[in-house]
């Protein structure tokens, strides 16, 4: 590496309010790299990310790209100068054609005497995909058309529009199939052939290992490492994040696999849009179900319907104790059930609600006094489960928006944990949540099964499935395509070839 | 609580207790200015009764608004409803003369118009605010027809009864103890502003959100129609103009309390005793110190504006996430 850095970042620091996001960062990008980006959530890694595609400015601190000073004003001047981003949580708008989202804040090439020329732009967006490799869109129709992640791949094409010089993606597999995946790594793999650069952010271990040349570590603010590629091992990086040792029992160590005769929940014949047709499903006492599929495969709306928050066109889901027809959450929770949503800022908190005030939500009844609420049981109650799930946070009263995601995920199992619920369904509940707050995850899973409570695990991420399930069914176009036992000779390819 | 926060934006804190405080120091201080101002005579027990007796039916109705202001409905019925409970109770008064079907009737009305918006918005998924307007159409138009021989008066006798202080007092101290301890500690209030931050995520934890939100509708048509009782008594006659406006003062008052008008974790029931305080205050001390009616008005918009400037309803930039 004797060529001069195609990035450099001297010193940078940024801090929000309190707390420090970043500091005294240096680091170097050079030409024909994939620099993978890892560290546990609030390590700074979306951060420094940020600054470098114009969406804030540092604190403090200098960058040079291509050994002139380079201050971007904002993501377009970014993009413009050659350093293009494409962003974490979905960024299109909806309502308007996929050519118009491809080109927005760029409309005025198109421009002639004040009005757009839609004919040219959607030639020019259809060319873009082509260049990207998407299929199957139409630059003309409206993006409402799109799925969320045909959504996310349009994004990756207004990265695309003019080839920057340095790509960074920030954790946009998380939301990615395999093809869009497999689609992404193509792109990377371009880009560093063409002698460019790319900085990939992502929380998958393996895929960072698969793809990156050099992998940084970011740990509270601070730049731990710069690992080249044969220095990149799963247990060290793990070290190195979190900043001591991980034990070993990462998911669950024995291959028992073993449940309870009892069923506690039943889905029969259930029928759901085109995503889920006839489904049926036992779930036992003390089990862990896991459920895997591509993202059209029904596993979600699986988990939606179980816990009543989607109603089924045929079918019905009974709960076997009470014989309930779950309709509707409310009767779920009545019968114990629990459900952690896919879509945890949009569905499962209230963001500017206190810590407090989210894990009470299906709690009230419990911290009575003469039948009127008690404030004082109130915040015992709030307390008691912040102190078992371990939440990071200054107080109960500590508005839930500003906790990291696996904070925020830890609240969430905190209120069913507060309802002591028996069944639990888990729509990907480790979703961008770091390795440490993961562990905890799994160590409860793990606990509950044996307190003989029921978990269905929805999941796109096959080593979990594999690691933590009993039983895995996987779904294929809202069928069952195949049911596994829990064994240690279970493979992710098992898996896969099932679900494609 | 502790300094060794993980909360991020510090400004978001502050920002928040600026939002509790900021309403009782406001109204501290235009109490302290307003009885500088007009050498005392602000504070005269006769004027201080005159405020109470203002303000009282604007606090009554401005209670049981803030259960569905917690979970986000914006209710602009709210006046005409008055007027149309108003009317019929002075029907009711003239052709019965019984006190008890009086107060009976003026609840009643408001309860009715009240289910209406609240199963209009929830079972038929219209916006509040649309459904309420339509309801309050309806009543303006029925309001019309009721009235066509001009104002009606209230019969003298049950006017002068309930038109009394001390009457007010009670009802006033019985109302906001019963929405205190709705709103505080039971199930209602909790889950009003539960819905209020996030219908979804209440609807995910098992809350029944269109029951909460009609129990909300139920809770402010009751107060509504006790607020439409004794402004009837007080002013004596109905005309279509009666209770015009109060949508309007409600939602100003609610706001200057400082609850959003979107409802939401931060609602409480303080703010509009509080808002309903000031805005009456402001009236009473400006036509004090010989301000005119309708600069009055004019400096009401001036500081509702400052108010909202500096504290409320913007948005603030969303840090992003590290």
């Amino acid at each position: 590496m004797n060529k001069e850095p195609l990035l450099e970042i001297q010193q940078m620091s940024k801090s929000f309010g309190p707390t420090k996001a970043l500091q005294n960062v240096d680091m170097r990008i050079y030409r024909g790299q994939v620099r993978g980006l890892i560290g546990e959530n609030g390590s700074g890694k979306s951060t420094i990310s940020s600054i470098i595609a114009g969406m804030q400015p540092a604190d403090s601190g200098k960058m040079l790209f291509k050994g002139e000073p380079y201050t971007p004003a904002s993501m377009l001047d970014a993009a413009g100068q050659g350093i293009a981003m494409i962003v974490q949580e979905a960024g299109t708008i909806a309502n308007i054609t996929v050519a118009e989202n491809i080109f927005l804040g760029k409309e005025s090439r198109f421009g002639r005497c004040g009005f757009i020329n839609k004919k040219r732009m959607e030639q020019a967006a259809q060319e873009v995909l082509d260049k990207v490799g998407i299929t199957g869109v139409d630059p003309a129709g409206s993006i409402n058309r799109l799925n969320f992640e045909e959504r996310k791949l349009i994004e990756i094409a207004r990265a695309m529009i003019e080839t920057p010089e340095i790509l960074i993606v920030d954790e946009t597999t998380t939301a990615l199939s395999l093809k869009g995946r497999e689609l992404l790594y193509g792109l990377m793999k371009r880009l560093r052939d063409e002698d460019r650069s790319v900085l990939f952010i992502s929380h998958d271990l393996d895929e960072l290992m698969e793809t990156c040349d050099v992998l940084t570590v970011l740990r509270d603010g601070i730049l731990i490492d710069n690992l080249e590629r044969e220095d990149m091992e799963h247990e060290r990086i793990k070290e190195l994040m979190v900043g001591r040792k991980i034990e070993g029992d990462y998911y669950r160590s024995d291959f028992d696999g073993s449940f309870g005769e009892k069923v506690v929940l039943r889905v029969e014949q259930v029928t759901v849009g085109r995503e889920l047709e006839n489904f049926d499903l036992e779930l036992h006492e003390g089990e862990i179900l896991g459920i895997g599929g591509l993202s059209g495969s029904g596993m979600h709306e699986l988990g939606r319907v179980a816990f009543g928050v989607e109603k089924p066109i045929t079918g019905q889901v009974v709960v076997e104790g009470s014989g309930d027809r779950i309709d509707d959450s409310h009767t779920a929770v009545r019968n114990s059930m629990g459900y952690v949503s896919k879509n945890r800022d949009l569905e499962a908190l209230i963001l500017q609600a206190s810590i407090r005030d989210n894990i009470l939500l299906p709690s009230y009844h419990q911290v009575k006094q003469g039948g009127l609420i008690s404030k004082r049981k109130l915040r015992q109650f709030a307390q008691e489960q912040v102190d078992h799930m371990a939440v990071k946070c200054a107080s109960i009263h500590q508005e839930v928006q500003f906790l990291s995601g696996g904070n925020k995920q830890k609240v969430v199992f905190a209120k069913w944990f507060g309802t002591n619920a028996d069944i639990l369904i888990l729509d990907c509940p480790t979703r961008g949540i770091d390795i440490g707050v993961k562990t905890t995850m799994y160590r409860l899973m793990a606990q509950l099964k044996k307190q003989g409570k029921s978990i269905l695990m929805i999941s796109e991420e096959l080593t979990e499935l594999i690691g933590m399930c009993d039983r895995i069914m996987i779904l294929k176009d809202g069928h069952l395509a195949r049911e596994f036992q829990r064994s240690p000779d279970l493979s992710e390819s098992d898996l896969i070839r099932e679900m494609i | 609580m502790n300094t060794q926060t993980a909360g991020r934006p510090a400004g978001a804190a502050r920002k928040i207790d600026l939002r509790s405080i900021l309403p009782v120091v406001g109204l501290a201080a235009i109490i302290v200015v307003f009885s500088v101002a007009t050498g005392g005579s602000f504070l005269n027990p006769s004027n201080l009764a005159t405020i109470l007796n203002q303000s009282f039916t604007l606090i009554l109705a401005a209670l049981g608004a803030s259960f569905i202001y917690a979970h986000g409905s914006l209710d602009v019925s709210l006046g005409s409803v008055c007027m149309m409970s108003c009317i019929c109770c002075v029907h009711v008064a003239r052709a019965t003369g019984s006190a008890v079907l009086t107060i009976l009737t003026a609840i009643g009305v408001c309860l009715i118009c009240g289910v209406i918006v609240a199963v209009i918005s929830c079972k038929l998924n219209v916006m509040a605010f649309v459904a309420s307007l339509c309801v309050s159409f309806v009543c303006q138009g029925l309001a019309g027809e009721l009235v066509a021989t001009g104002e009606i008066i209230m019969p003298d006798t049950i006017a002068t009864t309930f038109n009394q202080p001390w009457i007010k007092v009670i009802v006033l101290i019985v109302t906001v103890a019963v929405c205190y301890i709705l709103f505080e500690h039971t199930k209602i209030g909790h889950y009003n502003k539960a819905i209020g931050g996030n219908a979804e995520a209440a609807r995910q934890s098992g809350i029944q959100v269109d029951r909460y939100k009609l129990i909300a509708y139920i809770i402010c048509s009751i107060t509504l129609g006790i607020s439409s009782f004794f402004l009837i008594c007080r002013v004596s006659a109905a005309a279509t103009t009666t209770g015009s406006g109060l949508h309007m003062d409600v939602m100003l008052a609610v706001i200057l309390g400082g609850m959003s008008i979107r409802g939401g974790p931060k609602s409480n029931i303080h703010a509009p005793i509080i808002g309903s305080l000031i805005t009456y205050i402001l009236t009473n001390g400006f036509t004090l110190c010989g301000v005119s009616v309708y600069w009055v008005q004019f400096l009401k918009g001036i500081i509702f504006l400052a108010v909202i400037i500096l504290v409320f309803e913007r948005k603030h930039r969303g840090a992003l996430p590290s």
